[in-house]
């Protein structure tokens, strides 16, 4: 029993090490490497802690091994957004102005149930009152109401993604009809000069930009936009 | 984060270092024991009237000194059920030899040989492990 008592305190000691680590993320919402690499440490710990004929150094060698693949492919993933979205995939619109988006939803595998749980789970019964819902990477929903009433003066919006750690998000400057020159011009009025200086930049339906710089404050700019159709 | 990949990188190092340790440690040990099993095989098929001549019970000594000198260290590294019963068929064919018990000793020993050599090759990456 001894044995079981010592090899429990030494292993918990390790384990915790290991998680801290990781980082907060471990204990919290998981991305799906996190939550493969959580799982198979929870399901290695406890061979060598209950059969005693096994020594620590196989239970030792795979969380080392494990953790040092998630730290290796944390920070791979914070230098490259390939190796971010290949990691963690990408948020999904699942609901817009035009109701549910049956193609993303098949694309994420889930139901119209699991749809309607994860809904109500954030707080709305009444699906009619959603402009917007997201499933993000780690699969929590955000959902963005429709406003209450049509004229008042601050209407939902989608804030569309066109700069993320100085990279240009193509797709979005498409999907919103704009060049990079266009944006690279707003921005270089608040001392900005280049995309490589901005950690995060969005725009939303109204043409208004919002950049947040690596190194200064957060600014707005206003853009003119084709439609802002997303 | 580069504090802590630099922390997780040395725990690796020394795991690594560990795991090429530990392959050199146990490839040598099973080498020699099977050099000498192979050897005893060798005499005691040759002459399997006697087996508990002077040659063979040096051979059988030293393969227990040196299998009880590294047994501790083997306790450490691998599964103890595996590693007993190896200990066990060891001990048999030693006492086999030393009471010349010319029915028993050639199975013992093939027994013996082909143990250790699957339990070596349960330390190296080979298909048969992996798959």
């Amino acid at each position: 029993m001894l044995v079981v008592f010592i090899k429990s305190v030494v292993i918990f000691v390790i384990v915790f090490l290991c998680i801290r680590l990781m980082g907060k993320r471990q204990i919290g919402e998981m991305q799906p490497m996190e939550l493969v690499i959580t799982l198979i440490i929870a399901e290695i710990v406890c061979i060598p802690i209950n059969d005693p004929y096994i020594p620590f150094y196989s239970g030792i060698v795979p969380i080392i091994t494990l953790t040092f693949l998630h730290v290796l492919l944390s920070f791979i993933a914070r230098k490259s957004q390939k190796v971010r979205r290949l990691l963690s995939g990408k948020p999904m619109l699942v609901m817009n102005k035009d109701g549910i988006i049956y193609e993303n939803l098949k694309k994420l595998n889930i139901n119209m149930n699991d749809l309607i749980e994860s809904i109500r789970t954030s707080g709305y019964v009444d699906l009619n009152e959603i402009e917007y819902a997201i499933i993000e990477t780690n699969g929590n929903m955000c959902v963005i109401e429709k406003p209450k009433d049509p004229t008042q003066a601050s209407p939902a919006y989608l804030p569309l993604a066109l700069v993320v750690d100085g990279v240009w998000q193509k797709e979005n400057l498409a999907l919103a009809g704009l060049s990079t020159d266009a944006v690279l011009k707003a921005v270089r009025s608040f001392g900005v000069k280049n995309e490589k200086e901005i950690l995060y930049g969005d725009l939303r339906q109204d043409g208004t930009l919002y950049a947040s710089p690596k190194v200064g404050k957060c600014f707005t700019a206003k853009l003119k936009i084709k439609g802002g159709a997303w | 984060m580069v504090k802590k990949l630099v922390v997780i990188s040395l725990a690796m190092a020394v795991i690594i270092g560990f795991a090429v340790w530990e392959m050199i440690f146990t490839t040598r040990l099973y080498s020699e024991i099977l050099d000498g099993l192979y050897e005893i095989d060798r005499i005691v098929g040759d002459a399997p009237e006697s087996v508990d001549g002077v040659e063979v019970r040096e051979l059988s000594d030293k393969i227990m000194d040196r299998w009880n000198g590294a047994k501790n260290t083997l306790f450490c590294l691998g599964n103890h059920t595996i590693l007993r019963l190896v200990d066990e068929k060891l001990v048999v064919l030693s006492a086999t030899i030393k009471s010349n018990d010319t029915t028993t000793a050639p199975a013992a020993i093939k027994s013996a040989i082909s143990l250790v050599k699957a339990v070596s090759n349960d330390d190296l990456p080979v298909p048969t492990n992996l798959f």
